[in-house]
């Protein structure tokens, strides 16, 4: 019998004393393709990170063996070296940068500082005819396709020492379906030559043909295995889940006129031939009721809410209905005007204003409704901030303080206190709980449920199962930019999970 | 606890910002009072200080708008020739009188801010190129119209804008109008401050500071021939740009664009129209200054406004403006000024060379820059 490629023995990691990864065991075969599943925070990337080196050796316990020997990689290139190739979701291309020199990124490839073009060409050229791409190692890495891209990346970090397992890390939530297609197909090729792959993904329906293997992480550890992948999905999806817990008693919902309608909804890129995002989307989401979208990685629910908010900047098509005034908004203005907000999904980036104080951020989109003539009335400001920031229960409730200096459930709080001091209608929560700590997760649950009951319609977009299924009045399952299911409150994980997964 | 108080309070008072500044000032100004035989710190001159430092302290005013918003201007030593030389031009030329060339000025400037906001965001070209192409297209303009001629003579009333006095009597009024302004509006806020929990203490420092200020003030103005009217212009425009920056919507939009571009976007801003209302403004004080600058030497030269821009940028970014925007205040921008000509005019007293005095400039620059950004990371912003 063939001696395994990667086994893995009892290895435990934890991160200050929250257990991520539990007595894991597992072996992989040289050739081997295997699937690695499991929901969001089940463990799949961080076990994967500590074999690959990214976290040190000496941070976990248990061994980790490649062809039989015992390994203990403490940095990435030390990984590299021993021929465990990580890749990661993000991809690196600097798309101005020719391909060759892309293909050399970290690595050029030169005599005493002098690069060497001849040499960086070969090796681009080696890459390119690995999966049989066929482009110029001149030409600029933007004028590849998207799963182009990440195949050079693939091959490239192939190349760097002879290689023996090649993990990808959600190596098709960026990829259209006919590209997430040619990626699979020539991956094929890199197990013909003796390297084990192991995909980290949820997209079952994907997998099925092109895996050997599948094994299911939930809570850290290895729950399920199998070979049978189209048989055993039904196991597969209960394995990611685990036990059905009671059924919580759900708020019960008091439903007004319908706020939000979407139909036939399309939105894409810029580019002409970019990918669609979300299509034919329908949807309503009506006053006093909280829907939850639910969705894993690249699902669209982001670039669903972004076209309603009339955020998004590249095309829409399709009807969108806000309070009975049919018309796509146009600007994150007009939305506001119309009786629609929005929190989006990465408060750092897109939401908080650091440097400035919460007071400042609170009144951000609202600060015409605490003026006169142009001119600030600072104690309406004042009033209108505190009864709202009283309502949240932010912690400290000094106003003055700089918004950074909040932790991250009460920046979510004053997040939440600038959109409802816009008076909405219709409030869409772009993953309200992401990076808040349990405490501060309750009390957001809390106001959302208090703003559904005093009229207001919620989307609540989240990718976190227990959230959608314990706050929703109605569930909507996202998956590859469509709608694939509409569930009552009441609904399994089991099925929500299986539409979310294709 | 109580001493925790105290301690705050004074810290508050003293906010960090503020304070390498204020010891630099105060270094830089024992220094020269002693190296000239105590020439610097004469009512003389710091009256004639004051109103040196009145063009530099408008323009880098209203550039601090413009960065705190996350753009630039390098193109206003060029706008405010470009302003002056058409002032000039009405009035050797024309004849106007005082009133319809400054109407017309102000004209020029608000078309030359019209155009840079127009390309910067209509045709997304970065500000920092649109002014570039300014710096240098408007002087040539100038160039060109007029044969890189001097304009002169302009009227005595004109000059009298930038060099004439208001008499003592009145400049101690203002002086005590000022105080008593400015103690009840402390009194006000401190009784406001009060309901948070703040000391009283506080309120009693920032009143005693300020009667100190008012002071001293009085005596250098009582000392010499009155408060110079390029002070008062100054004083006008700071209030007027502090009321806009502090207390309007658009003040307040301005910090938060300069902030968070994307944010402001999607909270409803109209990013556009803040970004063209800032280069408006810029317009506006283009002209203020080009005013200033002729009404002084009571000629419009070749050479008026060159290395403006650096000496208006220096000074917003000594006084507080941070260049990746959202943070800056007026009062800093004019201290900046403040400190950059007071560092002039010393340097002048004490004879050293105009070559030495760039490099110190430049120095002075690179170590307020270095200061901001050591500030910044402290404060967890990269």
């Amino acid at each position: 019998m063939a001696q395994p490629v990667l086994r893995i023995q009892n290895l435990t990691k934890d991160f200050f004393g929250v257990v991520a990864v539990k007595d894991v065991t597992l072996s992989i075969m040289p050739g081997e393709t295997v699937a690695l599943l499991g929901e969001n925070g089940a463990g799949k990337s961080t076990l994967m990170k500590s074999i690959a080196g990214v976290f040190s050796a000496t941070s976990y316990t248990g061994s980790v063996f490649l062809d039989g020997r015992e390994i203990a990689p403490c940095t990435v290139r030390e990984g590299e070296g021993l021929g465990i190739v990580l890749v990661q979701q993000e991809l690196h291309i600097a798309p101005n940068l020719s391909i060759a020199e892309n293909a050399s990124m970290g690595a050029l490839p030169n005599r005493y500082g002098i690069v060497d073009r001849h040499k960086m060409l070969k090796h681009a050229q080696n890459c390119l005819r690995f999966f049989e791409i066929d482009a110029d190692p001149k030409r600029p890495a933007s004028s590849l396709s998207a799963s182009e891209q990440r195949l050079l990346m693939i091959s490239s970090a192939l190349a760097k020492a002879s290689p023996r397992l090649l993990i990808l890390d959600e190596p098709t939530a960026a990829l259209t379906p006919g590209e997430a297609e040619h990626l699979y197909q020539r991956i094929k090729q890199v197990s013909g030559s003796g390297v084990a792959t192991i995909f980290i993904t949820h997209r079952l329906d994907e997998i099925e043909g092109v895996c050997d293997r599948a094994l299911v992480m939930r809570n850290g550890q290895l729950v399920f295995e199998t070979s049978n992948l189209k048989g055993d999905r039904h196991e597969i999806v209960r394995a990611m889940i685990g036990r059905e817990p009671e059924a919580k008693q759900h708020r019960s919902a008091v439903v007004g006129e319908c706020r939000l309608e979407i139909a036939g909804l399309r939105v894409a890129g810029t580019a002409p031939n970019s990918k669609a995002f979300v299509e034919d989307a329908n949807l309503s989401v009506a006053a006093g009721e909280i829907v939850g979208l639910f969705g894993l990685v690249g699902a669209g629910q982001t670039e669903l809410a972004m076209a309603v908010f009339g955020a998004w900047q590249g095309r829409v098509t399709g009807d969108i209905t806000i309070n009975g005034v049919k018309g796509r908004p146009k600007s994150p203005r007009e939305a506001l005007g119309r009786g629609c907000a929005m929190l989006t999904e990465d408060r750092k980036r897109s939401g908080l204003f650091e440097g400035q104080s919460a007071q400042r951020n609170i009144s951000a989109a609202s600060i015409g409704g605490v003026s006169r003539l142009g001119v600030i009335r600072r104690r309406d400001e004042q009033r209108r901030n505190t009864e709202l920031a009283k309502g949240f229960q932010l912690r400290p409730p000094n106003l003055a303080r700089l918004v950074e200096t909040f932790s991250g459930g009460n920046q979510q709080k004053i997040m939440l206190a600038r959109w409802l001091a816009t008076a909405p209608d219709l409030l869409i929560v772009d993953e309200p709980t992401v990076g808040v700590d349990i405490g501060a997760k309750f009390e957001i649950y809390r106001i959302l449920r208090q703003l559904a009951d005093n009229g207001k319609a919620i989307l609540m977009i989240s990718s976190d199962i227990e959230e959608v299924v314990n706050e929703s009045d109605r569930i909507a399952v996202m998956y590859k930019g469509r709608i694939t299911g509409e569930f009552g409150p009441s609904t399994s994980r089991h099925a929500l999970l299986s539409a979310a997964t294709g | 606890m109580r001493d925790q108080g105290n301690v705050r309070s004074l810290l508050f008072l003293i906010n960090m910002r503020w304070l390498p500044l204020i010891l630099f000032f105060a270094i830089v100004a024992l220094a020269f009072q002693v190296t000239t035989d105590g020439i610097f710190l004469s009512p003389r001159n710091i009256t004639l200080l004051m109103r040196q430092c009145a063009i530099t302290s408008i323009v880098a005013m209203a550039v601090s708008v413009l960065i705190i918003m996350g753009e630039i201007d390098l193109s206003i030593g060029s706008a405010v020739y470009l302003c002056g030389t058409a002032a000039a031009w009405l009035q050797v030329h024309y004849g106007w009188a005082v009133v319809p060339t400054l109407l017309a000025t102000v004209g020029v400037g608000l078309l030359l801010g019209l155009w840079q906001g127009l390309c910067t965001v209509g045709l997304g070209v970065p500000s920092f190129v649109v002014t570039l192409g300014g710096l240098l297209g408007f002087r040539g303009l100038a160039y060109y119209l007029t044969d890189a001629a001097t304009i002169a003579p302009l009227r005595q009333e004109f000059t009298a804008l930038s060099e004439g006095f208001v008499p003592i009597p009145l400049s101690l009024a203002i002086v005590a109008a000022l105080f008593i302004a400015l103690t009840s509006a402390l009194l006000m806020e401190g009784r406001g401050a009060q309901d948070d929990g703040q000391t009283y203490r506080g309120t009693v420092l920032k009143i005693a500071s300020l009667a100190v200020v008012c002071g001293c003030l009085a005596w250098v103005f009582a000392g010499y021939r009155g408060v110079p009217n390029a002070v008062i212009w100054v004083a006008i425009c700071a209030g007027l740009l502090w009321f806009i920056m502090g207390r309007t919507v658009f003040g307040r939009n301005a910090y938060l664009i300069g902030s968070n571009r994307e944010a402001a976007r999607l909270a409803g801003i109209d990013v556009k129209k803040h970004l063209l209302g800032g280069f408006l403004l810029m317009g506006i004080f283009y002209a203020i200054a080009a005013t200033l600058s002729i009404a002084r030497l009571s000629a419009s030269t070749p050479a008026l406004g060159q290395y403006l821009e650096l000496d208006a940028i220096a000074a917003a970014v000594i006084g507080g403006t941070s260049l990746r925007g959202g943070i800056g205040t007026v009062a800093g921008a004019v201290a900046g000024a403040v400190l950059l000509v007071t560092i002039d005019n010393g340097m002048s007293l004490l004879n050293v060379s105009s070559f030495i005095q760039m490099i110190i400039k430049a120095l002075l620059l690179l170590l307020a820059l270095a200061a901001d950004s050591l500030l910044n990371r402290n404060r967890g912003r990269a």
